[in-house]
This record gives C-alpha cells, structure tokens and sequence, in this order.
C-alpha cells in the first residue's frame, strides 16, 4: 500500500508521465436491463427527473450509469457491473470551486500544458451508500465522503491540442490524467 | 427554421413551382483523409453528377440516365485548438470537355455534447473557367450528428446526419442565394471508415423566377488513413 502511494505521489508530479488512454464505449439502455441494486440506489435518492440509463464498456470494466438532473445541476451517478455504487459526479461552475483549490490545480495545469482550456468540471462523491444518499439529499457532503474534482479540458502539449480528463483531490492535487480519444470529424467537415 | 418554412412555402405553391426547374439524379462522393504530423490533413475528395430526370416542374417529367460531371479535390487542413480546423484548398471540375477551377479556404469548428456532435464550417470560394464569369461564394454550414443507438456511435452502429448549408454566389454582378438540405442515414463501421446515404436537397437562385430544386440521391464513403 505504502509503496502504491509513493509511487502515485511520483507520477502525479508529472501529468504527463500520468497520462493514459481513455477509451470508452458509452450506450443507452432500459431500466430493466439495470442491476437491481442500482435501482434500489437511485430510488432512494427521489430525483424529480427522468433517470436515463448508460451501460459504458472501458479496457477494464464495464460500469452503469444513471443520469439526471436536480436545480439545474446535471447529476451522474455510476455503479459497478453488479450494481454497487462507485460514485456521484455532479456538474458544477469553476467559480464554485474554493479560491486555494482552484488555484491549485490552475498551478498544476499550468505546469502540464503550455494553454489549456476547461470543457467540464464535475464534483466527485465516494463513500458509502448511505452517506451518498445522505449528501445528495443534503446536498453537501459530509466528513465520510470523498470528495474529488473530475475535470474534462482542452490542453496544449509538443503534440498539439488535445481533451484530457484530469481528476484532482479535494486539495486541488493533480492525481491522474487520461487522454480523450476524440472521434473522427471528417463527416462533419467535409 | 426559416428556410425550412421557405422551402415548405415554395414547394407548396405550383404556380412558382411551374416556373422552376428541377433536376434528379445520383451523387456518389469518396473521401480520402490523410492524417499527417501535428494535426495536419489533407482531404482527397471525388464527387460525380448523374442525372436521372431534369425539366420545368409545369411540364411532363423528362427521364433520362446521362453522366453530368466530376469533381476532383484536394485540401490541405491544419486543426487547431482539438475542435477547430483551417483549411485551403483546390477543385477542378469536368464537364463535358470543358474544365472549371475553384480555390477554397474553410474554417470548421465540431463541438461535442453528451449525445450528439454539431459542426459548423464556414467556406469561401472561387470558381473559374474558360467559357463562364468567374463565380464568388460565401457559404454557412452546420452539420448535427446524433447516434441512433446509445450517447456514441459504436462500430456496425447507424448515426443521424443533418446538414444545412447557405451558400451566396456573386457571378457577373448577379447574386444568389442557395439553401441546401441533407438528411443522412450513416453506417459507422469504424471511427476511420464510415458510410453514408441519404436526400441531398438543393434551392438554388432562391426567391427567383429561374430557381432550381435539385433532388441528389447521395451516397458519401469516408476513409481515413497515415499517422
């Protein structure tokens, strides 16, 4: 374990080193072919909206994932292939980040890439299933959760602009970066 | 939205519609793309013209199968910031045994969504040839592309295509106005292979009395390649 936390210490000095493949198959599915589990997760949580199901197949795993929204903030909430919760991500504005953590991770992007832009930020919840249920009814999240930054960017490196997905701690301490495959545009350009 | 009311308009009312002409037929298009270093590309485009039937809409349908003319394209592409691309480039086109020239230069830019891609492709050319005035175009297009099955397009899945284009031409002082339409069915069998077909609507010389509704049956490959 010690030698795990060094090593991810070692790595997350240098995003680049860090940064892998995030390769992703993402498509709907009904609310039947969902493990019951995550079901009975997502009816404890009482969202007014309709939930829309995701089934995504990744190089490693292959995960569910509901998606709504509440007071405006897009909810998406992702289990593991029998149905356990992993976590909550909850689409938030950069400005709602605290000053000390967002300058942070500006350091740390800053570092990595010569210009990035931002495309996306997402809270990240873990925890236990009863302190999700507690937090997103809350709406805050208390001593038990984790709390992560997952945010999706435009960044410039020697090999051009490319999307990454970089996830921070709570600190604003950058943990791991992915490189985005973006699709061919060449249906759309030509 | 309001070219869509002003087509439906048109295409409801004969009387106009008597006056103008139209035209059918096949548009089969390749599209090479040559992925090069540092974001570099180059499009290598083939394009031909068949037609199928072409008169006046008051007069009876006059059918016919002839070869009308071929497109031949190259455009060099530089994408810039991920999403956005500049690009130049040179047509020659053959009719008959006539040959017209056209230099273009586009910018495009494709934003991605939970469930769906929009492109935006802003383009000008110029076209020149022996025998007619030089013509010069600005032209709008957005492209919408939804997945049928799922928030992405998977391999031996089907995709949504929609594009809508203006295109303002000034040809020997006279300027015009074309809209187009196109709705695609598209088979994604890989992200660097994918098939195409579907409706290519043309208006052209909107508002005119000599207005053209051209009616494309198109069918479009894609293939990309290198780096």
């Amino acid at each position: 374990m010690r030698a795990f936390l060094i090593l991810s210490i070692f790595l997350s000095s240098t995003a680049s080193l860090l940064a892998q493949v995030k390769y992703e198959k993402e498509y709907r599915i009904k609310g039947e072919q969902v493990p019951t589990e995550a079901k009975a997760f997502i009816d404890k949580l009482t969202f007014q909206r309709s939930i829309k199901w995701y089934k995504e197949e990744s190089l490693t795993a292959t995960t569910y994932e509901a998606k709504t929204k509440r007071n405006g903030q897009k909810y998406s909430i992702e289990f593991d292939s029998t149905g356990l919760i992993e976590d909550i991500e909850i689409q938030i504005k950069w400005v709602s980040i605290g000053e000390a953590v967002r300058a942070s991770m500006d350091q740390a992007l800053s570092r990595a890439y010569k210009k990035y832009r931002l495309i996306k930020i997402q809270r990240q919840w873990t925890g236990s299933a009863e302190d999700l249920v507690q937090a997103v009814q809350a709406r805050s999240a208390g001593e038990q959760i984790q709390l992560r930054y997952e945010i999706i960017i435009k960044g410039k490196s020697e090999t051009g602009w490319q999307w990454y997905e970089i996830t921070f701690s709570d600190t604003g301490k950058l943990l791991s970066s992915k490189r985005i495959i973006l699709r061919n545009t060449d249906n759309l350009e030509y | 939205m309001v070219s869509g009311l002003l087509i439906l308009f048109c295409l409801a009312s004969t009387q106009v519609l008597g006056q103008n002409s139209y035209r059918s037929g096949l548009l089969p298009t390749i599209n090479l793309n040559q992925k090069l270093k540092q974001d570099w590309r180059i499009n290598y485009q083939w394009q031909s013209r068949w037609i199928m039937a072409e008169g006046l809409f008051s007069e009876p349908a006059e059918k016919r199968w002839a070869y009308s003319l071929s497109d031949l394209s190259i455009v060099v592409s530089k994408k810039v910031q991920g999403n956005k691309g500049l690009a130049l480039g040179f047509l020659t086109r053959f009719v008959g045994d006539e040959q017209r020239f056209r230099l273009l230069q586009q910018y495009t830019s494709v934003e991605k969504f939970p469930t769906f891609r929009l492109g935006h492709r802003i383009r000008a050319d110029q076209t020149w040839g022996a025998k007619d005035a030089a013509t010069f175009r600005l032209r709008y297009r957005l492209s919408l592309d939804v997945p049928l099955n799922g928030a992405t397009t998977n391999p031996n899945e089907l995709y949504f295509k929609l594009n809508h284009e203006y295109l303002m031409a000034l040809e020997s002082n006279d300027f015009s106005l074309e809209i187009r339409m196109v709705p695609m069915i598209g088979l994604f069998l890989t992200d660097n292979n994918k098939l195409e077909t579907g409706l290519d609507y043309r208006y052209d010389k909107v508002g005119s009395s000599k207005s053209r509704h051209s009616f494309w049956w198109a069918v479009n490959w894609y293939y990309s390649f290198g780096n």
